[in-house]
């Protein structure tokens, strides 16, 4: 199934690249924002808070 | 995995590895890392193209992540990043047609090879020749004071006053006024660069916006992060459209940087600005060296020296992330230590007896348990000898608490006030009591009330005087064994009142000084021992990771002398020193340092307590 998904893919960026391009800054920027909301909520669970820091 | 557009079988375990390194690189340095991972992505079968299409993909996502938790420790600043964004995107421009024109003329690849050498390994050498400079006056000791980083440059003292309007202010970069001009005009050379190699040119922002403009190295990280996420956002979809990313391997190589990532950005809290500096020169320079043997590898025809370059450039990412993790992981452990997290609400007691200084008592403490988050106890005590009108107490704190948006409890005890007030407080984490200072020949000599709680106190202990608002803090470390509680209390307290605070190490004078006192300066001290000023240095990171200015000075002398003196110099309105006091007989006999400040101090003063630790 993988490999389909993988093939599915590689058929759009030859058929419609504008449309493959759009799917690839869509999907990573969507994972982006996701992982880092993700990833600042695991950091309040370990308890690392992160307080502003003031730049000398 | 099998990934059909660039016809490669790779490990998603190994993609998510270089995407972790990159993480971690680019959070810390506040780069794309694009210099990493496409000769990464290469070696293990990427064609080039493809290696490359695929990394923008990945530095996009890399640096949303990273950008995100910049965000949160306040190290990017908008303003300056849309400037540059504007300036770049431009120079980017101009410096494509640079190279369509070179590429007419045939001239094109070893021209930007000659030029990417010399820029990685001119900037590599220049940060390591600034460090190199800044740790010899610090050994020197013509660095007059204990700092993280040098911030400015002759560079960025001559952009600073190019007066070409408008102008902005940056407060976030702490750059008072500069003209938009400058900005683009920085961000026009860094772009026309990035343009011309066809890199993402986080290398080359990060140090311009530090060299040039004079930005503090963690806002510089942030900001070209902040900007790294637009050009590389346009770039993946310019190559997406070829069909030259493979999203999948880039969506994998996020998710890895994405953990990298907060390690690199939380590693900026605990390396201080000077060393990132270093860590990025070493990396670049290494980049240089690769990058010479690739173009050595196409000069002489030695396909091995190329490979050679990939391995060179993955084993500095591997022994840079490697060491990035560690001083992380260090630095939190360490802060961990210094400050657990709280498992309870602290517990305040404001003491009052109504009068003014009693009042101004109720202010200051209920600003600092509103800072807390704190439960507050009123607590009044009744004089049998003096008739005290609770309801008045009541009515005139609980004004100042309402104002303050604070709630408290009362409690009204029958006695002595000093000692109804040391009985009151064991169960408290703060004990928050007025003073109106030594009034008469009596308490001159033996001390007031609040000089006899101090002195029998049984938890942390605030004294307030003339005034209830705090400017300045003087914290002093004098004692080893009560350091910990004292600079804990200090920072916390001056992030609460949003003041700066000082340290001040007092070191006592021997008795058998010969004929007379040194009067050696805070930094010949430094210089006479090390180890004093690494304590300094690490007193000032941590009181940076909390957000609070900071500075640390030395003083030789009898202590209860020099932090007096030291308090008037700097003006402070609030000491803070632990409890050394004696008790029983020997307290007696031979006083307490705590004791005397708290008697001749003007203003207010807090005696930490040993069981604040």
């Amino acid at each position: 199934m993988g490999a389909d998904f993988f093939e599915i893919l590689a058929e759009v960026s030859r058929e419609n690249p504008v449309l493959y391009g759009a799917i690839v800054v869509g999907v990573i920027l969507v994972e982006g924002i996701v992982l880092a909301l993700l990833m600042e909520l695991v950091f309040k669970v370990l308890g690392i808070e992160v307080k502003e820091v003031p730049h000398h | 995995m099998y990934l059909p557009l660039a016809g490669v079988e790779i490990s998603g375990w190994l993609l998510l590895a270089i995407g972790f390194c990159v993480g971690v690189l680019a959070g810390f340095f506040g780069i794309g890392g694009g210099f990493i991972v496409t000769p990464a992505l290469n070696i293990f079968g990427f064609p080039m193209a493809y290696a490359i299409g695929t990394d923008l993909s990945q530095i996009m996502g890399n640096s949303i992540v990273a950008t995100f938790k910049h965000r949160k420790l306040g190290n990017v600043d908008l303003r300056l990043g849309i400037l540059m964004v504007i300036g770049t995107a431009l120079g980017v421009e101009a410096g494509k047609e640079v190279v369509i024109y070179l590429e007419e003329i045939g001239a094109v690849g070893s021209v930007v090879r000659i030029i990417y050498i010399f820029l990685l390994g001119g900037t590599g050498a220049y940060m390591l020749f600034d460090y190199w400079k800044f740790k010899r006056e610090e050994e020197t000791g013509r660095e007059k004071k204990v700092v993280t980083e040098r911030v400015g440059s002759r560079l960025s003292e001559m952009v600073h006053r190019i007066n070409l309007p408008p102008r902005v202010s940056l407060p976030t970069s702490r750059i008072a006024s500069i003209s938009i001009w400058a900005i683009l005009l920085v961000g026009f050379v860094t772009g026309f660069l990035a343009g011309f190699l066809g890199v993402g040119g986080g290398f080359i922002r990060m140090p311009a916006m530090i060299y040039a403009l004079g930005v503090p190295t963690t806002i510089a990280i942030g900001t070209d992060l902040f900007e790294i996420i637009f050009s590389s956002a346009i770039g993946a979809f310019l190559y997406a459209t070829e069909g030259r990313v493979e999203i999948v391997a880039a969506a994998v190589m996020v998710c890895g940087s994405a953990i990298g990532a907060q390690i690199g950005a939380l590693g900026t809290r605990y390396v201080r600005g000077m060393k990132i500096r270093f860590y990025f020169a070493l990396t670049i320079l290494l980049a240089a060296v690769s990058v010479v043997m690739k173009q050595l590898a196409v000069s002489f025809s030695i396909p091995a020296l190329s490979t050679y370059a990939g391995y060179l450039i993955l084993g500095v990412a591997g022994l840079m992330t490697l060491n990035i993790t560690l001083s992380t992981v260090k630095g939190v452990v360490e802060e961990r230590a210094v400050f657990p997290a709280v498992k309870r609400k602290m517990r305040i007691l404001l003491a009052s007896g109504g009068s003014e200084h009693a009042l101004r008592a109720v202010r200051l403490g209920a600003r600092i348990a509103r800072g807390y988050n704190a439960e507050v106890t009123l607590l009044v005590v009744r004089d049998p000898k003096e008739e005290i009108p609770v309801a008045r107490v009541q009515r005139s704190a609980g004004k100042v608490l309402k104002e303050l948006g604070v709630q408290a409890e009362l409690t009204v005890r029958e006695g002595n006030p000093a000692r109804e007030i040391l009985k009151a407080a064991r169960d408290y984490d703060l004990l928050v009591i007025g003073s109106h200072g030594t009034k008469s020949v009596a308490e001159r000599l033996l001390g007031d009330n609040a000089t006899r709680i101090v002195e029998n106190m049984s938890t942390s202990t605030l004294v307030v005087k003339r005034k209830a608002e705090v400017t300045r803090i003087l914290a002093c470390v004098n004692l080893p064994k009560y350091r910990e509680p004292v600079v804990m209390r200090a920072i916390e307290l001056a992030r609460i009142l949003k003041v700066p605070l000082e340290f001040l190490y007092v070191l006592p004078e021997p008795l058998m000084y010969p004929i007379r006192r040194l009067h050696l300066s805070s930094r010949e001290i430094m210089e006479l021992y090390p180890e004093k000023r690494e304590a300094a240095e690490r007193l000032l990171e941590m009181a940076r990771r909390e957000g609070v200015e900071a500075s640390v000075k030395f003083r030789e002398g009898i202590p209860e002398e020099e932090i007096l003196l030291e308090k008037r110099e700097i003006g402070a309105d609030l000491v803070i020193l632990g409890d050394s006091g004696w008790r029983g007989v020997m307290g007696e006999l031979i006083g307490s340092l705590s004791g005397h400040i708290v008697k001749h101090s003007r203003v207010s003063v807090l005696v930490v307590h040993r069981k604040a630790s």
